[in-house]
């Protein structure tokens, strides 16, 4: 395991903002840690990069427990923040060569990794542009470069595509996909759902400084999301018809749209389809939806993701 | 040594890019300096001769 976190504990104040956590992660996967904002997530990730002291529990990464061989830790691993930490009168190349001289590497290293930068994050374009001129996911990508320039076996993301438009924010989910087929152990923070599902292998979902639910994202939707959803739209005047006529089955009307949730969907879909049909009922939109990782957050800790982000 | 120097070549640069930093440390002393002597600079001399 590259990362062991067991019974970790971190107090601010009477605020309990990691409570008892315990995790691992493997080598070469994507790991994410999914939560509302104040979950803790960003105070577990600070832990493990040695920015923040425990009060008790222990934690290793990449072998190095973390209070004894801090320095061999930090070594281990590059650390993303959410905010962009370059310096914007300087160009990126320069910015690069700056975080490889606190790493001490050689010219032939650096060259390397800059090399890969370009390759694998596609910085190339820009390097010799100063960071003042960047667009923002250009800034992004450069910091995310910057920060595995002396090539760390684990990167540590906080929240990386927070504020990026959908398209930007795809683009970056490629980019962190592509770290592991260079055989890196990611581990990321979120509070979008979809990204977790997207991006990780194995997702930890936090709620007020615990770990309430860990699993790969199909299978946490599977056995705590609950039952697939028949998403139908029929003309408001028929909405009551169809309710009637769809008695037997367990519905629930959000949004002028009935809900019909099934084990069997497929099944389930082309009987209602048929039902309605037969009594004379249209339907505008008839789909199959699956439960989502905010429906796992909602039966977990009784309110939504979004609320508090 | 390699991060003392890093930081080094990072600071200067960031100095030298900043016409702000430069205006208040190099030609604003300057300036002052030109300033004041104009002003004062021929009473002294002349204190001097009148001692």
């Amino acid at each position: 395991m590259i990362i062991e976190v067991e019974d970790l504990v971190k107090h601010y104040g009477e605020v309990k903002a990691v409570d008892g956590v315990s995790f691992v992660v493997k080598e070469g996967e994507i790991f994410g840690l999914l939560g509302p904002n104040g979950a803790g997530k960003t105070t577990l990730m600070e832990i493990l990069c040695c920015l923040r002291r425990f009060d008790s529990g222990k934690a290793t990464v990449y072998g190095f427990d973390l209070a004894k061989d801090s320095l061999k830790v930090r070594a281990s691993i590059g650390f993303c923040p959410q905010e962009t930490l370059l310096y914007d009168l300087l160009s990126v190349r320069e910015n690069f060569a700056f975080s490889a001289s606190l790493y001490s590497l050689d010219s032939k290293k650096f060259n390397e990794r800059v090399e890969f930068s370009s390759k694998v994050l596609g910085v190339g374009e820009f390097l010799n542009r100063r960071v003042q001129q960047l667009s923002g996911g250009m800034k992004r990508r450069a910091n995310l470069a910057a920060s595995i320039i002396h090539d760390p076996p684990i990167v540590i993301l906080d929240e990386p595509t927070v504020g990026f438009d959908p398209n930007i924010k795809r683009e970056f989910w490629e980019l962190i996909k592509n770290l592991k087929h260079y055989s890196k152990t990611v581990l990321l923070s979120t509070h979008d759902m979809y990204e977790a599902d997207e991006i990780c292998d194995r997702v930890a979902i936090m709620n007020e400084g615990k770990i309430v639910a860990l699993d790969k994202p199909y299978a946490l939707k599977k056995t705590i999301g609950g039952d697939d959803a028949i998403h139908i739209r029929v003309k408001d005047s028929q909405t009551k018809k169809a309710i009637t006529i769809l008695k037997e089955y367990k519905t629930t009307v959000i949004d002028s749209e009935i809900q019909v949730s099934a084990k069997n969907p497929w099944e389930v879909m082309a009987e209602v389809s048929n039902k309605l049909v037969s009594q004379g009922i249209l339907t505008e939109k008839i789909e199959i939806v699956e439960p989502t990782l905010e429906d796992v957050f909602i039966k977990l800790a009784g309110r939504k993701l979004a609320e508090e982000s | 040594m390699n991060s003392i120097i890093g930081i080094a070549v990072k600071d200067i640069k960031t100095f030298f890019r900043e016409r702000g930093t430069i205006f208040w440390t190099i030609a604003f002393p300057v300036m002052i300096l030109l300033l004041f002597t104009a002003i004062f600079g021929r009473e002294i001399l002349s204190t001097q001769t009148w001692e």
